[in-house]
């Protein structure tokens, strides 16, 4: 076999899995054909706190095309999922498939009706009378923490030139991928097992909260993830609802199907963010960093998902970023709340840990007197460090950082911006600039792979790396064919289907082109090998990778805001995003992520914010009231690239899904701080609606 | 009941529920699962289709909110109808592609089917033409390029069949026996749906259906019995002579902002920030009126120009200014059996400046929105009409500000003096989209501004966002 003269990775070729998308083919889950399913609609709690007094379901049972309503005394017992253990753990909450005897969120299930079209058991819904006896709000309680320190750094703090503090307070905000939530479930008599098709990034972890809460043999599941309208992290745990209607599925015999609408979306999809963290930053008087201290209270609701701790551990742990500090002195704490879930979004953590020490370097350079760039510069690790280990517990792979800063200043026209910052200022208006490095690890842990190659020519993939809009197929397809020395399109990918992949992960913590294009890339030398070795086709070899540990990305981004004083309008006026996510396989679909995630990191910083009243209702249900992004909300985005590849695995890459959402917040942030300085004004907490910051400017 | 139309070249008899909206026959009946739902309310678009008028207007709408009786004698196209018949992607498909802007697909067919529409009729606003389709994966910007690249490229004929078919005069729907129950009223002239009307005084109107519908869909209601008003060809239309501009109810959001953008841009603007082009395009002026929302935004700018409000029951018709029509928060002076006949409004010259306050600049609702209309004569104010929107349980004049101006110099003081007064006129609710004070201030800033802007400085919506 001849390879092709041009390398496919590193190309810029459109996607495979385009044409049928444009033209109405996709198929998701609401798309799957069942046989004569049944549609679950649900009761939830109108109140966030509450002992359930009485459930008539008689008029619901009775009413047109309905099958089955079903209560939480109608389940057998079941387990909470499996926590993943990443701080101290105090309590685990409950998870009720539907709430038993009290209700802990407005939103909870609490009936569930099975009918013969979505509008019967919604009609049906409205015939069930549900008796609850409202309690007091109980107060929050700390679940779980950890904390880590290093150095001494009260000393350091009372021996310090300067020392800065910042507290932030991230909003809850919706990840609200365009498909709302789903789950379709065929039941198979014969074998009493299901396949189910849901709208995930992890089916195999979906098949494994599913033999755990349900305490079923793991042999009468499979999980298939068709094509997924977005994630973002909030399709990457397991839900009540999602589990209910594997157990129906099973209990009555029948197809089953939920789709969430978005009211649901808004009401018991998991929220993002929430996390309020205070830091504070000593330096000596020559501008070096001496300690760092950071308190994070992140808030979970009602239940938990098995990831539902990352965001506090993540908040913490990738402090100090990558600086040097000497002392550390770091807590986090999970808060139970009675709301809505919080899970894992698109950066979980990581954002806010990124806005805590960013924030703080900006504050100690308007201290100090410093250039924002300079300070940073200094205090960076030096390229020789690395690799480089973390008393919080990271291995810092690879990279020169200062370099990025260089390469970011010089791309992002840093005194072009500036300039334009203070002639606003100079004519009277308000304006600001901020800049923010970051460092974001892809995940640490394994993928599966196998590959086959066939007779004519063509190659199979199954991957347990799954995809929402990431274009796998594309990306995977440029990977096996550089290395198999095959043509793209003679290449077909089955990817997030444990009856197909024996095991795998999927796509969360940006780790799918790193691991999963890993494992790609080993079982691709592994058929080769044995194809070289003379066995006959068709041939097929397995990987199940495990990488030697996170592969950093890292990088900087600047934004240039002005405000509208008479109304307190922030505008966007430009923007720049620096990254070095490690070896580049499709440049087109980085910049698709790199723009994605700047999107998002507008929208929760500027104008996205669940607004849940003072019991605990919710009051942004729509997307009318929850604002997400437009495209004129966007400003212009100048984008520059680095590649310093990881040697944490073969192929080098790092992620990048997570990037921008990691590394523009601050920088964000930053620009609305700068906007304030002249005015001596304390900027106000995000979003940046223009109510928030004509108060600040007023009050 | 039924609805004869053509679905993506195909006539088609729809035997439905009368409040059956056309994404759920779509998917449900017709196993076309590519429009999409994603809010089921109108706000973002992944459900766009295209739709021919008689006329051969093709405008995009929300299916979502689109019951299937407003449907009758039209052409629907879905996204599989996007891409020629011999499978040849439509120019802004192609796009999409060069220009990476599809991820996950979930809201691709939703902006496909807008671009296509924006793409026949010329447009090249891209993004107010797609200010109603939300995208969470690709920042827009490589959709935008996506609709810029497509711009030059000549419309396929397949984007044209669907006003031919309408258009020729041999073509007739088929007439299929259908065992619909109960059918909806469906009248052809306001005479019909007065009488109708008055004979049944609890039933529903519906007009563009971009509120009702959400009383189906989000409110599950049953809201027999309804009729249907698109039907009304002498509701719908723009009559102006030098007196007078006569809006019949029917006359879609979209239509007013075309014809009002000469006469008073600064409505027409804020026409342009009142909803996505789909809702704009199905959403009705009388519905938007008889409707009574505190927050809507057409009440405020109709006001300031002085708008009457005609009124139907039977035979019997009233005018009364249309300020006087909201009488409180959810409550209207229209008598059961009454509707909204026409909306008119005085031809004047142009003094009218509208603003609008909210957390996204797009498809919003309103935190303030203030509507000024100020004539100065020799130095001094001769007339003053001031409205808002989000300041009171229902669109609501200023008139004590106005009180505070008229005969007065048109200066600083007069303004500051003028002020002053807002605090009389309203007293505004704090909730989530804003505060008490912020609002109250806006709208004394508001005044400034417009006082700012006849001195030559700029400062009107769009400007102060740079």
């Amino acid at each position: 076999m001849t390879k092709p003269e041009h390398k496919m990775i590193g190309a810029p070729v459109t996607r495979r899995e385009d044409p049928a998308l444009l033209m109405g083919r996709g198929r998701y889950t609401a798309d799957i054909a069942l046989t004569d399913p049944l549609h679950i609609a649900f009761l939830r709690s109108p109140v966030a706190a509450g002992k359930i007094t009485g459930i008539d379901i008689s008029e619901a049972l009775a009413a047109p095309g309905v099958v089955a309503v079903l209560t939480g005394a109608d389940l057998p017992p079941t387990l909470p999922p499996d926590v993943q253990p990443v701080l101290d753990i105090a309590e685990v909450l409950p998870f009720p498939l539907l709430a038993r005897e009290n209700v802990t969120a407005v939103g909870e299930p609490v009936v569930a009706v099975f009918a013969d079209s979505p509008a019967h058991a919604a009609d049906a819904v409205d015939l069930i009378v549900l008796d609850i006896d409202d309690s007091p709000l109980p107060e929050p309680r700390r679940i779980a923490s950890r904390a880590w320190r290093t150095g001494n750094a009260a000393r350091a703090f009372a021996e310090a030139a300067h020392v800065v503090e910042v507290e932030t307070r991230h909003p809850r905000v919706a990840p609200s991928p365009m498909e709302p939530r789903g789950i379709a479930v065929q039941y198979d008599a014969a074998t009493e097992g299901v396949t189910i098709w849901q709208s995930t990034q992890t089916p195999h972890r979906t098949k494994n909260d599913l033999a755990r809460i349900l305490q079923l043999d793991p042999d009468r599941v499979r999980v298939k993830a068709p094509d997924v309208g977005g994630g973002f992290g909030m399709k990457g745990f397991s839900y009540p609802e999602e589990v209910l209607a594997v157990w129906a599925a099973m209990h009555l015999k029948r197809d089953v199907r939920w789709i969430a609408t978005r009211s649901e979306e808004f009401l018991s999809a998991g929220h993002g963010r929430g996390l309020t963290s205070r830091g504070r930053l000593a330096l000596d008087a020559e501008g070096r960093f001496l300690a760092l201290e950071a308190r994070i209270d992140a808030p979970v609701g009602g239940w938990l998902s098995g990831t539902a701790l990352m965001p506090a551990f993540n908040a913490a742990r990738i402090l100090p970023s990558g600086y040097v500090i000497p002392a550390l002195d770091i807590e986090t704490a999970v808060t139970a709340h009675p709301t809505p879930p919080v899970g894992i979004y698109r950066g979980a953590g990581r954002p806010e840990a990124n806005v805590i020490i960013e924030r703080l370097i900006d504050e100690a350079a308007a201290v100090t007197g410093r250039d924002p760039i300079a300070l940073r510069r200094a205090n960076l690790l030096p390229a020789s460090a690395m690799p480089h280990d973390t008393a919080t517990g990271n291995k810092l792979d690879s990279g020169d950082y200062a370099a990025a800063l260089d390469a970011f200043e010089a791309a992002a026209d840093l005194a072009g911006l500036r300039a334009r910052r203070d002639a606003i200022r100079a004519a009277g208006g308000i304006a600001g600039l901020g800049t923010a490095f970051y460092v974001d690890p892809s995940a640490a842990g394994f993928e599966y792979a196998s590959v086959t190659l066939n007779a004519d020519g063509t190659a199979h993939i199954v991957t347990g790396a799954t995809q929402q809009g990431h274009g796998r197929l594309t990306a995977f397809s440029q990977i096996a064919s550089d290395a198999l020395g095959i043509p793209m399109e003679a290449i077909t990918l089955d990817a997030g289907d444990t009856g197909t992949a024996p095991v795998g992960v999927g796509a969360v913590g940006s780790r799918a082109t790193a691991i999963g294009g890993s494992a790609l890339l080993e079982a691709c030398e592994k058929v080769l090998k044995l194809r070289e070795a003379g066995q006959p086709l068709p041939l097929t070899a397995e990987s199940r990778y495990e990488v030697a540990g996170q592969a950093w990305a890292f990088g900087a981004y600047a934004a240039l805001v002005q405000i509208d004083a008479d109304t307190g309008v922030a505008r966007l006026l430009s923007a720049h995003a620096h990254d070095d996510t490690g070896l580049i396989v499709n440049p087109v679909q980085v910049e698709g992520q790199i723009r994605g995630g700047f999107a998002q990191a507008v929208g929760e910083t500027m104008l996205e914010a669940i607004a849940l009243d003072d019991e605990g209702q919710l009051l942004t249900g729509s997307f009318m009231d929850y604002a997400m992004p437009r495209a004129d909300d966007l400003p212009p985005l100048g984008l520059s690239q680095t590649e310093t590849p990881s040697p944490m695995n073969p192929l080098g890459a790092k992620g990048v899904g997570e990037a921008a959402t990691t590394g523009a917040p601050a920088a964000l942030i930053n620009a609305i701080t700068d906007a304030f300085r002249p005015t001596g004004k304390a900027p106000p907490q995000m979003p940046f609606s223009p109510g928030r910051i004509w108060e600040a400017l007023n009050g | 009941m039924e609805t004869r139309f053509l679905l993506n070249g195909e006539p088609q008899v729809a035997d439905t529920g009368a409040t059956t909206t056309l994404l759920d026959w779509l998917r449900e009946e017709k196993r076309l699962t590519g429009t999409k739902e994603g809010c089921n309310e109108g706000d973002c678009g992944a459900c766009t289709v295209m739709v021919t008028d008689p006329d051969g207007t093709a405008r995009a709408l929300n299916a979502c909110i689109l019951f299937l009786p407003q449907l009758d004698g039209r052409a629907v196209r879905t996204v599989e109808g996007i891409a020629g018949p011999d499978g040849a992607l439509h120019p802004v498909q192609q796009a999409m592609i060069d220009h990476h802007g599809s991820q996950c697909g979930f809201c691709t067919p939703g902006f496909v089917v807008s671009m296509a529409v924006a793409h026949l009729n010329g447009r090249q606003d891209h993004d107010d033409q797609l200010a109603g389709n939300l995208c969470r994966c690709t920042g827009y910007a490589p959709i935008i390029r996506a609709a810029e690249a497509a711009v030059g490229a000549p419309v396929p004929d397949w984007m044209r069949a669907d006003a031919k078919a309408l258009a020729d005069p041999g073509f007739i729907f088929p007439q299929i026996r259908t065992s619909g129950g109960v059918p909806p009223a469906c009248p052809t002239t306001a005479d019909e749906l007065a009488e109708w009307y008055e004979a049944h005084p609890d039933a529903t109107l519906i007009a563009g259906a971009t509120d009702v519908g959400l009383w189906v869909t989000k409110g599950l209601r049953d809201l027999s019995p309804v009729a249907f008003l698109n039907q009304c060809a002498d509701l719908r239309g723009i009559v102006a002579d030098d007196e007078t501009i006569h809006i019949g109810a029917m006359t879609s959001v979209a239509e007013l902002g075309a014809f009002i953008s000469d006469r008073h841009p600064s409505l027409a603007e804020l026409i342009r920030r009142y909803g996505s082009v789909q809702v704009r395009n199905a959403a009705t002026i009388g519905g938007n009126i008889a409707n009574g929302s505190p927050i809507g935004d057409s009440p405020p700018a109709l006001i300031a120009l002085g708008a009457s409000l005609h009124l139907r029951k039977g035979a019997a018709r009233r005018v009364m200014a249309l300020e006087d029509f909201f009488l409180d928060y959810g409550k209207q002076d229209r008598e059961p059996g009454e509707f909204v006949e026409a909306v008119s409004i005085p031809v004047q010259p142009d003094r009218l400046a509208c603003y609008k306050l909210s957390k996204r600049f797009d498809q919003d609702i309103s935190a303030v929105c203030g509507a000024f209309s100020i004539t100065v004569t020799e130095g001094k104010v001769a007339t003053a009409r001031i409205a808002f929107g989000g300041m009171a349980g229902t669109p609501k004049r200023a008139s004590h500000v106005e009180a505070a101006l008229v005969g007065q110099p048109w200066n600083e003081a007069t303004i500051r003096t003028a002020q002053g007064e807002f605090e009389r006129d309203f007293m505004p609710l704090s909730d989530m989209r804003a505060s008490a004070s912020y609002r109250l201030r806006a709208a004394q800033g508001m005044l400034m501004r417009y006082f700012l802007e006849t001195q030559g400085a700029a400062a009107n919506v769009l400007e102060v966002r740079i």
